[in-house]
């Protein structure tokens, strides 16, 4: 069993130009996979960084919102069943807009300033606040329950022509603008959050500033402008039984259409499907990574077969003298494995360069997740071991009557 | 050829006996050829362009012979050594090898790859071209073969094998050098990989040896310890040979020598032999070694002499009164006539009594081969006994037969009357299983001017004498 693989190993190691240059040829097809999936999945999380900083056990939200982005939401009422389950510490709105909230910076000379531009707006209620992942000290939340003030996003896009300027003109402490075309101020040092497929940037403004602002010129009159709420933050009392909670959960909501139940983990998750299948991102990034499988695939097959075209009268005698052609075929996919394992190794490292490289520049987080490794991992090797597949057919070829 | 030929056929056991095999390995016995080719046909290509390379051929080796394959370029030589070894689909024709651990014979015929791969690993193929691995070592080159059949003790074979071909830390003359066992072939002379490809060949002691040109690429010391290896590997032969290759001077200079410490190697390597070996070679320097020499002419076998049987008859001639005079081309060419391709300490079976009909004939004891006063005809022989003894008797003055002699294989009874062209003048009966080559009366004719004389003065000074018949 071992033999094979001794053979395979002497036979790719013994001149170590190329050896070396085999490797390289498998790395470059793996840092092709890995950057790929990288972006693919920085980009996905980019998308969910909202979600990521949300403090909740479990979120209540609208069954057909396939996104943040778009409604619809459900009405505040529904927040009271869930009040009611024991072990429940406290249950929260938070309201989104994505589609009315356009900011004019207005401190800037009419000449110079930035046209209007959309904006993402989160209300919420700034005395208890659940959006620990932003790390916003509580002196700025205490300035936020003054009305007409925002808290401002410090990664907002970069306005590439302008250097350090964002696409909304200046954004920072005592800057003003109008949202909606009502005056805002912004206070506070700012947070960071960044920006993706769906915003540019991002304020924070209590629920007051929000109803104001945003949502009473849309609502009929006589009617509460914070009815309709975006997310219910669920937050569970410290040892609660978890799992029980949620069945409950699940029980009391099932009855009612327009309010599903989610573990925040699922929300995620649901928010990246959207992304990535009814986005051409996706299909880029796969498309990227498929590519970077079939360039590996034929530099695989290249160096088996023109392993085997170099040794077919050896590889014959072998055969003359008693090998079975199944042994010829373990030497290829030991070879294509051996292939593999040190082309996976190198291209890991350089993707993990390339990737900190790429965060350094765009800012997009990149990590490498176990479950990333391992696909990596298990395309590599099926990359290799179908070529491996392909290139044995070249064995069977071998006639040991040639030898002579 | 010495005589111990028949012993050592049968005294093939030991160490050949094909590791870890749980049945007790079988030889055959002496009757039976280890490798049997019958009627093979082959062709190359198919359609318009299929052409035939081999006519008819037919062959039978016995164990322990070393047999030469020759004849020009193209005459098929390579082509049945390819089907022997099993490298070839067998296209008409049978061929049978004798198989070790059934103690039957396996024919190649019809047999799946599968089977095919089995019986290639259980034999020992030299190559022309050595083909080994690039990429592997001498040592590890070798244990390419070792892994189709490991034994605990291929280590140390492996080992003394590679020093005996010269590929150690001792050269031919015992001065020391660089062991070659962890050089890629790259490194090494063609000689030195011919002779890796030869250990990779011989290390998992095959019964059935296929070479093609093993020594073309080996200078004169490293060929003959390739040759005398393979000689030895077929069975055991007199210290005194082995004395006569420790030679120096101009002799080792153009045939080779082997060095004194390649002896006890070449004892512990050979063992008790056994091995038979199939060598296709032009190389003058090994033709003189061989049992038997097998030569192809386009596609068929021509000639099929058993160096023994040659030597048996042409000495046995030379001894018989009419033939002693005639010249030793026209004798060489006499008896080849003879020959039936069985060595002499063999007897015939049914089979190759028949086939050779008209050249030999056996008879069961006590059977009279010959009758005082028989008047002999076109259609009477003479005979030269080829195995068994046989009694003469002549009637004394008063018409009682009197033994007169006793014959024994090597010499000849017959050819009196029939050279002198009157009646037998003794009677001869075999004493036990008799078998006789047949010399025609009309061979005589052609020497009569030479023979006939002599024979006359022969029955003038010896009478009774020593011709009879």
């Amino acid at each position: 069993m071992l033999l094979p693989v001794l053979v395979a190993w002497r036979n790719l190691t013994y001149d170590p130009i190329r050896c070396g240059l085999y490797t390289l040829g498998i790395a470059f097809a793996v840092v092709l996979m890995g950057v790929q999936s990288g972006i693919l999945n920085a980009m996905l999380e980019s998308n969910t960084r909202l979600l990521q900083s949300l403090e909740a056990d479990c979120v209540l939200i609208h069954p057909q919102r396939s996104s943040l982005m778009f409604r619809p939401a459900f009405p505040r009422l529904r927040l009271e069943q869930a009040r009611a389950v024991r072990g429940i510490e406290r249950v929260t709105p938070l309201y989104l807009d994505y589609q009315a909230g356009e900011w004019l910076a207005t401190q800037v000379p009419r000449p110079e300033r930035r046209p209007k531009r959309r904006i993402r707006v989160i209300g919420i209620d700034p005395r208890m606040p659940p959006l620990t992942g932003l790390h916003i000290p509580p002196e700025d939340w205490q300035r936020l329950q003054q009305p007409g003030t925002a808290l401002y996003d410090r990664r907002a896009r970069p306005d590439a022509s302008r250097g350090t300027s964002t696409v909304y003109g200046p954004l920072g402490e005592g800057c003003t603008g109008e949202l909606a075309g009502q005056r805002l101020t912004l206070v506070g040092s700012g947070f960071t959050l960044g920006f993706d497929f769906a915003a540019d940037g991002t304020l924070i403004v209590s629920e007051q500033t929000f109803a104001r602002w945003l949502r009473e010129p849309f609502t009929p009159p006589g009617m509460d402008p914070l009815d309709a709420v975006d997310i219910g933050l669920i937050r569970l009392q410290p040892q609660a039984p978890r799992k029980q909670i949620l069945d409950e959960l699940r029980q009391r909501y099932t009855p009612i259409p327009d309010v599903e139940v989610l573990t925040l983990e699922q929300l995620i998750q649901r928010e990246q499907r959207f992304w990535l299948m009814n986005t051409p991102i996706g299909f880029a990034f796969g498309a990227g990574m498929l590519l970077g499988f079939i360039v590996g695939l034929v530099i695989c097959y290249q160096i088996l077969s023109g392993n085997i075209a170099d040794q077919l009268a050896q590889y014959a005698t072998l055969l003359a003298i008693g090998h079975t052609p199944g042994f010829l075929r373990m030497v290829v996919t030991a070879e294509a494995m051996l292939l593999a394992g040190s082309g996976f190794l190198v291209g890991i490292g350089t993707t993990a360069g390339v990737q900190s490289m790429l965060e350094g520049w765009t800012g997009m987080p990149f990590h490498f997740t176990p479950v990333r490794v391992v696909v990596l991992g298990g395309a590599t090797v099926g990359m290799c071991w179908l070529s491996a597949r392909l290139a044995a057919r070249h064995v069977e070829k071998v006639d040991p009557a040639d030898v002579f | 050829m010495s005589s111990d030929h028949h012993d050592s056929v049968t005294s093939s056991h030991g160490r050949w006996n094909g590791g870890g095999s749980a049945h007790p390995a079988k030889a055959p016995s002496v009757r039976e050829p280890l490798l049997q080719v019958e009627g093979v046909d082959h062709f190359f290509g198919r359609g318009e362009a299929r052409t035939q390379v081999l006519f008819d051929n037919h062959l039978e080796v016995l164990p322990g012979e070393l047999v030469i394959m020759s004849g020009p370029s193209g005459s098929g030589k390579t082509t049945l050594l390819t089907l022997i070894g099993g490298l070839r689909t067998l296209q008409y024709g049978d061929i049978r090898i004798w198989d070790q651990e059934r103690g039957a014979p396996i024919s190649l015929r019809g047999l799946a790859e599968k089977e095919l791969i089995i019986v290639r690993r259980r034999l020992g193929f030299i190559f022309q071209r050595h083909n080994l691995l690039e990429s592997l070592t001498a040592w590890q080159n070798v244990q390419m073969a070792v892994a189709l059949r490991p034994r605990p003790q291929a280590s140390q074979e492996a080992r003394d094998l590679l020093q005996y071909l010269l590929l150690g830390d001792r050269d031919v003359f015992g001065r020391a050098q660089t062991p070659k066992f962890d050089y890629i072939p790259s490194r090494l002379s063609g000689g030195q990989r011919q002779r890796v490809a030869i250990a990779r060949a011989l290390i998992n002691r095959p019964r059935l040896i296929l070479a093609d040109e093993p020594t073309a690429a080996l200078d004169a010391h490293s060929g003959l310890a390739v040759i005398t290896l393979l000689r030895f590997l077929a069975r055991p032969r007199p210290a005194q040979e082995l004395q006569e290759l420790l030679r120096n001077g101009d002799e080792s200079r153009e045939q080779g020598q082997l060095a004194e410490w390649q002896i006890p190697l070449l004892e512990r390597l050979a063992g008790s032999g056994g091995a038979t070996t199939l060598i296709v070679t032009h190389d003058p320097r090994i033709m003189h070694q061989a049992d038997r020499i097998v030569h192809l002419e386009r596609g068929r076998i021509v000639a099929n002499v058993v160096v023994a049987e040659r030597l048996f008859v042409r000495d046995a001639l030379r001894q018989s009164p009419p033939f002693a005079a005639i010249l030793p081309e026209e004798l060489a060419h006499l008896a080849d006539e003879l020959l039936i391709g069985v060595h002499p300490d063999v007897p015939l079976r049914p089979d190759q009594l028949a086939a050779a009909r008209d050249r030999v004939a056996a008879f069961a004891p006590g059977t009279a081969i010959l009758r005082e006063g028989e008047a002999v005809s076109e259609q009477s022989h003479a005979y030269l006994i080829r195995r068994g003894h046989v009694e003469v008797f002549r009637r004394d003055t008063r018409g009682n037969p009197e033994k007169v002699a006793e014959l024994g294989p090597g010499q000849s009874f017959g050819e009196v009357a029939l050279v002198m062209d009157r009646p037998r003048n003794a009677t001869v009966v075999a004493k036990e299983y008799v078998e006789t080559y047949l010399i025609r009366r009309e061979v005589f004719r052609r020497y009569e001017a030479i023979s006939r004389p002599f024979i006359e003065r022969m029955l003038v000074s010896f009478r009774p004498g020593n011709a009879f018949g």
